[in-house]
This record gives structure tokens, C-alpha cells and sequence, in this order.
């Protein structure tokens, strides 16, 4: 059987070698690293199926930098991170506040305590394995839709996005294989076609509209004005996950130019100030749902 | 005199001109003792601003503008009484929309089929089913003159003609419903608006050509299009409309629906087959045409929302009668999107050959804010500008074609004096070189260096020669692309080049942006005199550009300057000199 593989990042000797004893008598099969950044590469590298990682190494916060930067390398995406905290763990809620990366499963406090150590890797390696499952079969299903009519590849790839909102890469592994297509010729058209979406997109998604009359009128800087405030990126989402904002060629009211949508509700001949104001009351509505 | 009539009258620049006017009316109909048969009513909305006194008889609806008291007369003893009309008092023959394509939009439910087939619904499928020949039903879109609505213009009589010629036990249609210009929504008007009308177009086009199988292709940001597409082929099938056998005829023919996915070149013949292959859209060479070698290699039909919409009507009242609408070269109608700069936007159906002028003044309604109208741009990304000077040009496809520009698909946007030609063609070749699907050089490499020269130009750091080198590289991107995409990326720097050259001169050599919309090239000023010392611009400035001296004089430095504007936003005293 497949060993699961275990990835502890600490700058902390004693530490490494005390946990990779404890884990590898548990049948895992383990690796190292001694910084954030070696421990990126051997994420790159050696694909775990979960990562143990210290808060403080070099500085303060690297431990949650590098879950963020795993957050953000589109191959590595779905690998758990247990943060491992000593000190400065009084600081922690205050650091996810502003920005918890959702790679993030765990967190655990030094000194460890074996037993919970094993059993968070095993819970969180029983849900990667539920949630893999679970995703084959959805994804086998929709294939089952299309089998045997010809060129159904991207009518498959909007069955997927259309129920995970976008297209995960675990899933795009799943239709090669049942599809028996090479990977490459899924990312190839995936790649091509932008609306499809290789990142899972926030709770809100905000397009503004391009068309030449908005753009006229001023989209740009309602657009400018949306980056600046949510300091975001075109086709990217906010990093507390609320709001996706893209950039859309032409929604067809061009009579109510400059225009936003945000979700379903459209909202017409914006002005660059009102824009702060249409932000915030979704961003309210977030506080008071989570409060 | 059984029937009793009525008078509207009004002044319709409300300045109560009315009065003289009913007085001289009442007068009038007294003397003519026909107290009991005219009703004359006073109303203070005529719906004709600026026309002065509006008349207008009841029940045969006859308007007059400008009416004096003097007429009076006139009006109830020849108009009113021997149903003369006064011509010197009617208004000037207006431009007229003609309906075909949008005939059942906003007029029946889209979403039921009864209400289709009420409207002589499926009469042209039962008439090409059972009437006739396929080459004499050919031979009448011959004579109808109608041609492709995405852009190209091309006969679809031929079009069809070519596929039914082929020997095939497999052929195709395909409706294509890729509308990705910005700022045109008329094919996703007409999906979602009268379904029936695309399908039994396509059943049409299916039935003539041979076809066994139709696909709609339509874009996956029209939700409610393809919802509504699916439930009229649904219905439609329900009513063995669609199927085996139908009509109890030896024809037999089924549609579906593929989804574009966000790519603006699918809208390309080849790239759309590819794309419906389950492929990269990106176009191939041609010859083969699609109507010879198609999707999976078999003869197809590439036919746009708008030109499958006209069919049945078509069909139903003859090649004749289309032919007879519009303008010597172009027959039928074209769906515009008249948007930008223009007081009433929106869609709108007019007959070929009318002038871009009437579009925009008469129908339009003039330009936004009563501001000098510079240009209209048609055709999207792949049309030009067409200047001032030149829009009494009769609307039609070799005309635009001359021009510069091209029909396209039907989008149509007014620019005032207020936009720059620099921007605006910056703007339409950034959308085709971020749409170029990267298969041909001429394109990727063309474009990307096209907007370079662009950028510098608007940004002031430009030389002549720049100009010339942009134009070579145009020239070479026209003819080398592989598909229509590259070949007419260029239009938009061409046509703004060849009407606005001036425009592009005073960028480079002057280093200036009439229109204040090239952000690098402004330059902000404090005007000393009006300065009021509040020091508002100083806390707005993000980069501290603005310093006050010791004599409290406030200046900006334009070195440290960002050109954000944020100073000129916020003086109250209009102290910031924008140029």
C-alpha cells in the first residue's frame, strides 16, 4: 500500500528528528526542511500528502508565508498544512485575521503531544482521501453525460466549473484518466478558453464590464478604484476569499454604461465614488453573517 | 357624418400657443355646423418636442405640425370634412424602424411555443417542407438578396447552395450565436427574445442543405439564451417538430447546444468547428471552406443568429418582398447597437441604406449632453471610425467597407469630442491581441507590436517615423493572418489614422491629448488667482507632488507628479489647470 508521506518544516534540529522518529515507527514515510523556502521546494518536489510547518523559523511569521505560498502554487493547492506554533502563538488569531491562508487545516501548540500530532495527520489525511473520492465520482458522473458523443471535452470541462464554480486540478487529473486524455490536452484547452477558471473564485464575483461604451464612460477607473480598495488583481480573488473580480468584454446593457456587476445585481452608471460605498455593504453583510 | 372625430392639439414646446389655435378651430367647426361630429381636445403632451402646435385628427391618426391659427380653416374644411390632407402642415417623413428580425421580441412569451406558432409561427418550415423544390426555395434567398449578418456579408443563398451541392450522406448547420464585440448584444437579444424564429431557421437551413444535425452554438455568458434555446428545441421536439420523420415528410433532423467558452475568435468559422470538436479554437486555413470540408470533415453551414432570424419570414413572404426593403446593394434589414455618446441607445432594426446620421440624430436622438459628435465607430475591434464629414454615407456593406471600417455584426458606437482617437484604438487593438489565439505570427507578433507603438504614442515618447513603421506593420498584419481576426485587427489604427491623423501628430509632436484621456500627457497646474490657500490638494496628493512655499504659495512639481488627477478632483475653486 501506498505510504503516506509526511513533510516537517522547522529550523528546529532536535525537533525534526524527534518527530521523524515518531512518525516514521507509525509507518510514514517522512522528509525535511529546515526553512520555508527549502521546504517549498521539497513540496515541489516530493508532492506530501500533508506538511507539518513551525510558525517562527527565520522570522515571525514564515511558517504562515510559506502555507500561503503552497496556497498559491497551483499544483500544490489541496496539501494540508498543520502550522506548529511556540511562540508568538498569543499573536496568531490576530495574523488569520487579517489573512488566513485556507491551506492552513491545523494548528497545533510545542510542546506536541504525540498522540494529537498522529491523530490530526490521520483526520486529515482520512478527509484528503474522502474528498479525492468524493470528487472522482462527481466527475465521473458528468463524464458518463457526454461519453461517446464526439468532442465533448469542453462541454464536460462546463459540466465541472458549472458545479465546482471552477475547475479543480484534482478534477482535471480525473477526466484524463477516465477520459483517457493526456493531461496536456486538457490544459491546453482549459489554458485557452478564459472562462474557465483554474482558481476557485470568491464568494462574490464582481465583473466589470469593458464594452467600448463603458470603457467611454469610465470603467477603467471604476476598475482602478476596485483594485485599490480590495488590493486585487484582475481575475483574482481577495485573500479573505469574499470577493472574485473579473474583467468581462461586454455584458449587453449598454445603455446603463458605466456598469459592475456584482453577483446577479447590476449596478448601472456607476460613479468612481459610489464604488466604496457598494463594496462596503457586502462586506457588512459578510461581518454580520459571521458575527 | 356617422363617425365622430376627434382633435388632439398641443404645443409642444409648452408655451400655451394652443389656445389661438383651439380658438380658431372651435371657430372653425362652428362654421362649418359640425358642433356635433369633431371633438376638439386640449393636451399638454404631444410627443413631438420642438414642432411648435401639434394637431392631431382622430381616428385616422393625421398629425400636423407647426399649425397657425390661419389653418384653422383648412384643417376642418378640407382635412376634416373631405379627408384632404394638408401636406404643407405634415411633418417630414420620419425614419422608420422596419421590424423582421426583432418582429416577436418583447411580443410573445420566448418561452412558449404556442405563442410562436400563433404568430405564423413553423408556417415556412410546413411551406418548404411541402412546396416546391430545394433548388427553387434556394433560388428565392437568391432573390431575397440576403446576406451573413455576423460581418462578412456573404450571400447565404450561396452559402447554402455550396452545401446542398455537396454529396454527403453526413452534413451539418450551425447557428452561430459567438457574439463577442463589445457592445453588441443582438444576436443575444434575438436568442433570448424569439428562440422559434433561430430554430426554424436552422430547420430551414438544415432541410435545403441536406443536414441531419444542427448545432447552436452559443456563448456561455448568455445563460438565459441558451435556457431558452434548450426549451424551445425541447417544445419544439415535443410537437414532432424536431426528430424523426417530421411533418410526416422523409425529413429528419435534430438540434443541440454547445457552449462557448469565453474566446473571441470562435466566432471565426474554423475556430468555431474546432471549438465544437472539443479543441483550442483556433482557425485553420482556408480553402476548404466549411461548406466543402466542415465539422469532423463533413460540409457545414455557418449561419449567424441574426441572418437565421430573417429566413422564415423570408420564405413566408418572398425574396421579393425582402429584396424590395433596403438598398440597392444590401437587401433586409440590420439590428444596430446603438450605444456610447448617444441620448437614446439600444437596439435597433433599420433598413440597409440609411444614412449613419439619420441613425444617430433621428433615431438616436442626437449626441449625449448636445456635444459635437466626432465620430462612429461600427464593426467592433475588426471595424474603423468613420469621421463627422463622411455620415451621410447610406449604411451598407461595400460602402463601410470603403471607408475603412466594416459592418460587423451590428454594434455602433458614437464618440464625441470628448474621446481620443489615440485611446480608442488603443483600446480596440488591445482586445484583439489579448483575444489573438497565437496561431499565425502576423497576428501575435503584428499585434503586440502595434500596441507598443500605441502605448508610446500615448505616453508622449513617440517619433514620426513610429508612425510609419505602425502603419508598414498594419499593412503586413492585414495581409499575412490566417483568419479574420488578424486580417482586420488593424482596421481601428488604420481608419483613426487616416481621419485623424492630426490627432496622433499633436500626441507626438506636442505631446498633448486634446481630448484629456491620454493620462501620461496631462499636465496639472495650480492657477495662482484662483488659488483660495486651503490646502485641500496637498492632503490629496499621493505622492506629495504638491509643496507649499513660506509665502504660502502652493505649486505642483510636475517631476514628482502622477498625473492621478486626485488634486483637480478635489479643489472646490477650480484652481487646478488640467491640459
Amino acid at each position: 500500500m501506498h505510504r503516506a508521506k509526511v513533510l516537517l518544516i522547522d529550523d528546529d534540529d532536535d525537533f525534526l528528528e524527534a518527530t521523524a522518529l515518531l512518525l516514521s515507527a507509525q509507518g510514514y514515510a517522512v522528509v525535511q526542511a529546515k526553512n520555508g523556502q527549502e521546504g517549498f521546494a521539497k513540496v515541489k518536489h516530493e508532492s506530501p500528502d500533508v506538511v507539518v510547518c513551525d510558525l517562527m523559523m527565520t522570522y515571525k511569521t514564515e511558517g504562515i508565508d510559506t502555507a500561503r505560498v503552497i496556497e498559491e502554487d497551483a499544483g500544490s493547492r489541496g496539501i494540508p498544512v498543520i502550522l506548529v506554533s511556540g511562540a508568538y502563538r498569543e499573536e496568531l488569531p490576530a495574523l488569520f485575521k487579517q489573512n488566513k491562508p485556507r491551506t492552513v487545516k491545523a494548528v497545533l501548540e510545542k510542546p506536541l503531544h504525540p498522540e494529537e500530532l498522529l491523530r490530526t495527520i490521520e483526520q486529515l489525511l482520512a478527509d484528503r482521501r474522502q474528498h479525492t473520492e468524493t470528487l472522482a465520482r462527481d466527475v465521473e458522473r458528468m463524464v458518463e453525460k457526454w461519453r461517446g458523443v464526439p468532442g465533448s471535452l469542453v462541454m464536460i470541462l462546463h459540466e465541472i466549473q458549472k458545479h465546482f464554480r471552477y475547475v479543480p486540478r484534482q478534477a482535471a487529473f480525473e477526466i484524463s484518466r477516465v477520459l483517457d486524455v493526456p493531461l496536456a490536452r486538457i490544459y491546453e484547452v482549459l489554458t485557452f478558453y478564459n472562462y474557465f477558471k483554474l482558481e476557485a473564485p470568491g464568494k462574490h464575483q464582481i465583473s466589470v464590464c469593458m464594452g467600448t461604451a463603458c470603457y467611454l464612460k469610465g470603467a477603467p477607473q471604476l476598475l482602478s478604484e476596485i483594485k485599490r480598495i480590495l488590493n486585487v488583481e484582475e481575475e483574482h480573488s481577495t485573500t479573505d476569499g469574499l470577493f472574485h473580480l473579473q474583467v468581462v468584454r461586454c455584458l449587453g446593457c449598454c445603455g446603463l454604461a458605466p456598469v459592475i456587476t456584482i453577483d446577479d445585481t447590476v449596478h448601472g452608471k456607476v460613479q468612481v465614488e459610489q464604488i466604496h460605498g457598494i463594496l462596503a455593504e457586502y462586506m457588512k453583510k459578510n461581518e454580520e453573517v459571521t458575527a | 357624418m356617422r363617425n365622430k372625430k376627434t382633435i388632439f392639439l398641443g404645443d409642444s414646446d409648452q408655451q400655451g400657443r394652443e389656445k389661438a389655435v383651439y380658438e380658431a378651430l372651435a371657430a372653425a367647426v362652428k362654421a362649418e355646423s359640425l358642433d356635433a361630429a369633431v371633438q376638439l381636445v386640449r393636451v399638454a403632451e404631444t410627443g413631438k418636442a420642438g414642432q411648435g402646435v401639434v394637431v392631431r385628427i382622430l381616428p385616422e391618426n393625421i398629425d400636423y405640425v407647426q399649425v397657425k391659427p390661419a389653418d384653422a380653416g383648412r384643417i376642418i374644411g378640407e382635412s376634416v370634412k373631405k379627408n384632404k390632407k394638408l401636406e404643407d402642415l405634415t411633418p417630414p417623413a420620419k425614419v422608420r424602424q422596419i421590424k423582421i428580425v426583432l418582429r416577436n421580441c418583447g411580443r410573445i412569451d420566448p418561452e412558449r411555443i404556442e405563442d410562436y406558432i400563433a404568430g405564423e409561427g413553423y408556417q415556412a418550415l410546413k411551406r418548404v417542407l411541402s412546396e416546391r423544390t430545394r433548388e427553387e426555395w434556394i433560388n428565392e434567398m437568391k432573390l431575397s438578396g440576403l446576406r451573413g449578418r455576423g460581418g462578412g456579408g456573404f450571400p447565404t443563398w450561396m452559402k447554402w447552395n455550396f452545401a446542398y451541392r455537396m454529396d454527403s450522406a453526413e452534413k451539418y448547420v450551425i447557428c452561430n450565436g459567438d457574439e463577442g464585440d463589445p457592445g453588441a448584444y443582438m444576436d443575444r437579444s434575438v436568442l433570448e427574445g424569439d428562440p422559434h424564429a433561430v430554430v426554424e431557421g436552422m430547420m430551414i437551413a438544415g432541410y435545403l442543405v441536406g443536414a441531419q444535425k444542427g448545432i447552436f452554438y452559443i456563448r456561455a455568458e448568455y445563460p438565459l439564451a441558451i435556457k431558452r434555446i434548450q426549451i424551445a428545441i425541447d417544445q419544439a421536439r415535443s410537437y414532432g417538430l424536431l426528430g424523426e420523420r417530421i411533418l410526416g415528410g422523409d425529413f429528419s433532423f435534430d438540434l443541440q447546444i454547445r457552449l462557448g467558452a469565453g474566446a473571441f475568435v470562435c466566432g471565426e468559422e474554423t475556430a468555431l468547428i474546432a471549438s465544437i470538436e472539443g479543441k483550442r479554437g483556433c482557425p485553420k486555413p482556408r480553402p476548404p471552406y466549411p461548406t466543402v470540408s466542415g465539422l469532423w470533415g463533413k460540409p457545414t453551414v455557418i449561419n449567424n443568429v441574426e441572418t437565421l432570424a430573417n429566413v422564415a419570414q423570408i420564405i413566408l413572404r418572398g425574396g421579393a418582398w425582402f429584396a424590395g426593403i433596403g438598398s440597392p446593394s444590401a437587401k433586409g434589414t440590420k439590428v444596430f447597437a446603438l450605444t456610447g455618446k448617444v441620448k437614446r441607445s439600444g437596439l435597433i432594426e433599420v433598413p440597409m441604406g440609411i444614412t449613419l446620421r439619420q441613425i444617430v440624430f433621428e433615431i438616436g436622438g442626437g449626441v449625449l449632453k448636445d456635444k459635437r459628435i466626432k465620430a462612429v465607430q461600427t464593426g467592433g475591434p475588426s471595424g474603423g471610425v468613420i469621421p463627422e464629414h463622411l455620415l451621410d454615407t447610406p449604411v451598407d456593406y461595400e460602402n463601410l467597407q470603403k471607408l475603412g471600417s466594416i459592418m460587423g455584426s451590428g454594434g455602433m458606437i458614437v464618440m464625441d469630442e470628448d474621446d481620443c482617437m489615440v485611446d480608442i484604438s488603443k483600446f480596440y487593438l488591445g482586445f484583439c491581441v489579448d483575444e489573438s489565439c497565437g496561431k499565425c505570427a502576423p497576428c501575435r507578433i503584428g499585434g503586440v507590436q502595434m500596441l507598443g507603438y500605441l502605448r508610446r504614442i500615448s505616453e508622449g515618447k513617440a517619433s514620426m517615423e513610429d508612425v510609419d513603421k505602425m502603419e508598414r506593420i498594419c499593412a503586413a498584419v492585414q495581409r499575412a493572418s490566417l483568419c479574420g481576426l488578424g486580417q482586420t485587427a488593424p482596421n481601428p489604427v488604420l481608419s483613426t489614422l487616416k481621419y485623424f491623423r492630426r490627432e496622433y501628430v499633436e500626441h507626438i509632436k506636442e505631446r498633448r491629448c486634446g481630448a484629456k484621456k491620454c493620462a501620461s500627457l496631462l499636465r496639472f497646474t495650480i492657477i495662482q488667482e484662483a488659488c483660495k490657500r486651503c490646502g485641500m490638494c496637498l492632503r490629496a496628493c499621493p505622492v506629495a507632488a504638491i509643496t507649499r512655499s513660506a509665502a504660502n504659495v502652493y505649486t505642483i512639481d510636475p517631476a514628482v507628479c502622477v498625473k492621478c488627477g486626485k488634486c483637480y478632483e478635489t479643489c472646490k475653486f477650480a484652481a487646478i489647470k488640467q491640459e
